[in-house]
């Protein structure tokens, strides 16, 4: 049952993390980063690490991720092909093969787990499940208010 | 669940945000991608700490996460500054230091 749910949110947490460059946005691309922080934050959560968890929710989605957000609000679409897609897949395997190859006939089996008492899932379905949805809730919120202002702007703009 | 998934994503990961930074030419895209690798750093500090290696992380991922936080505040900063001069993101026209 872990194993899937692993799978679900290491897919996703890497399809934000390329999605950070293919999104000709900057504001989207910043979105992308603060999704793979939330991905990052739930795969604490399958390390079996709830309090890890919700420290990264807390400061990196929402201060460091809100506080960019807001920063790059007014970006305006980028004006230049800004990363070369190219170059980019080319240097995304050169990179996974050698960082794998390091890994790659190692042992990891004989190392005992943790003894933490809590494991992941069932502490998400218990309590920090709650945190999780105010948090997301208040996330898009943020975001809600930031394209409203935009909105409003640009009908100002036409008003006038 | 082998030690070995999480250590293969937080590399996949790290991976990512290396060659972000390599390919691209945008001063806060280059920024998102060390925002990456720090995240990375992150997952693996966690992995080891579960199972079994490594017993005090805690102060290690403090620093990442004050790490990551000052330097957002720069980045911003630094980001409304180039803004309000009109000099564009391109690291290239950027890296043309003139006095």
């Amino acid at each position: 049952m872990y194993l899937w749910v692993f799978a679900l949110v290491a897919f996703l947490e890497l399809a934000a993390a390329v999605s950070v460059y293919l999104l000709k946005s900057v504001m989207h691309a910043t979105i992308a980063l603060a999704m793979v922080f939330l991905f990052n934050s739930l795969m604490f959560l399958v390390l079996g690490q709830p309090l890890l968890a919700v420290l990264q929710a807390f400061v990196v989605i929402g201060g460091i991720a809100t506080y960019l957000i807001v920063g790059t609000a007014t970006a305006q679409k980028v004006g230049f092909k800004h990363v070369r897609v190219s170059v980019f897949v080319a240097m995304l395997l050169l990179f996974t093969a050698v960082l794998n190859y390091s890994i790659y006939g190692t042992n990891f089996s004989s190392l005992p787990k943790n003894g933490f008492s809590a494991t992941g899932i069932e502490a998400m379905l218990s309590s920090i499940g709650l945190l999780y949805i105010i948090m997301l809730m208040l996330f898009g919120v943020s975001i809600g208010s930031i394209v409203l202002f935009k909105r409003f702007k640009k009908i100002e703009a036409r008003g006038e | 669940m082998s030690m070995l998934l999480f250590l293969i994503l937080s590399l996949e990961v790290f991976a990512v945000g290396l060659s972000g930074l390599i390919a691209s030419r945008h001063f806060l895209i280059m920024i998102f991608s060390i925002e990456l690798m720090l995240v990375s750093s992150t997952l693996v500090a966690t992995t080891f700490y579960y199972y079994g290696v490594n017993s005090n992380i805690g102060i290690f991922l403090f620093a990442v996460w004050a790490v990551m936080a000052s330097e957002v505040i720069a980045v911003v900063a630094v980001y409304r500054y180039l803004q309000r001069a009109d000099t564009g993101m391109d690291v290239k026209k950027l890296s043309d230091m003139k006095w």
